[in-house]
């Protein structure tokens, strides 16, 4: 996939949990554990915006284009 | 009970109904066909075990009844199977999962036995005729070439609808893994 989901290194460097995070952007665990393990097939920009704000980053610290 | 599924529990019960006309039809005419085939003179080992497609005055029935019958099975084998998959499309309508690449298949399914049943029935009738001539068996007046266009048109429309619920599958998939 050429697009890598880098959420659990994220969640690693803030000491979060995913059930926490979950809590606070209000989006199901089920969804997270999609996008965390990278089988998610889009993203919401309302989704993204709520995980930067509580994770205090940038869309490009979560998401990254692999050309390889 | 909502309208979609009250709409779909009376289809439902149709094509119920349906499939068990088709599927007795079928039944009947197969055992038909079945002994008719074998009564057929071709120098076989049924010669004379049934009184058919005899070319003299007492021919019980011509090839062209023969061909008829056969017909009405094919039609009857053909109702039982696009009812059938009917009822299972309707199925997950009820169960609300309507776009599933299994219901994509089913509708490939009923596009391929409604052509494969109208070309059977195409190919019937010269193959009979050429039998007929070949072995001085009397064709009669039934069991003439007609084009079925409705059912043409209905092979053409299932296949239409396979690509809508493919993509319809497609769409729910990709709904489902937005995050």
């Amino acid at each position: 996939m050429a697009i890598n989901v880098k959420l659990d290194r994220i969640l690693l460097e803030r000491g979060m949990s995913l059930t926490e995070l979950s809590e606070r952007v209000g989006v199901t665990i089920a969804n997270l554990s999609i996008l965390k393990t990278g089988k998610a097939k889009a993203i919401r920009f309302s989704t993204l915006e709520a995980i930067c704000k509580e994770l205090d980053c940038q869309p490009g610290d979560i998401l990254s284009f692999d050309d390889s | 009970m909502t309208k979609k599924n009250k709409v779909a529990g009376i289809l439902s019960v149709i094509l119920l109904i349906v499939f068990i006309i088709s599927l007795i039809t079928m039944l009947v005419t197969g055992v038909v066909v079945l002994f008719m085939f074998i009564a057929v003179p071709v120098g076989g080992f049924f010669d004379g075990l049934f009184d058919g497609f005899r070319g003299d005055s007492d021919a019980d029935y011509t090839m062209g009844e023969f061909v008829e019958i056969t017909m009405a099975f094919i039609t009857a084998t053909m109702f039982v199977v696009v009812s059938s998959r009917l009822m299972e499309v309707l199925r997950t309508i009820s169960a609300g999962t309507p776009f599933e690449a299994e219901n994509a298949d089913r509708f490939k399914r009923i596009a391929k036995v409604i052509f494969f049943a109208e070309l059977a029935k195409l190919a019937i009738v010269p193959v009979a005729f050429l039998w007929a001539v070949l072995f001085g068996v009397e064709y009669g007046d039934g069991g003439g070439l007609s084009i079925d266009l409705t059912n043409w048109l209905g092979a053409a429309v299932a296949l239409v609808l396979a690509e809508v619920f493919r993509e319809g599958a497609r769409l729910q998939e990709e709904q489902e893994f937005t995050v």
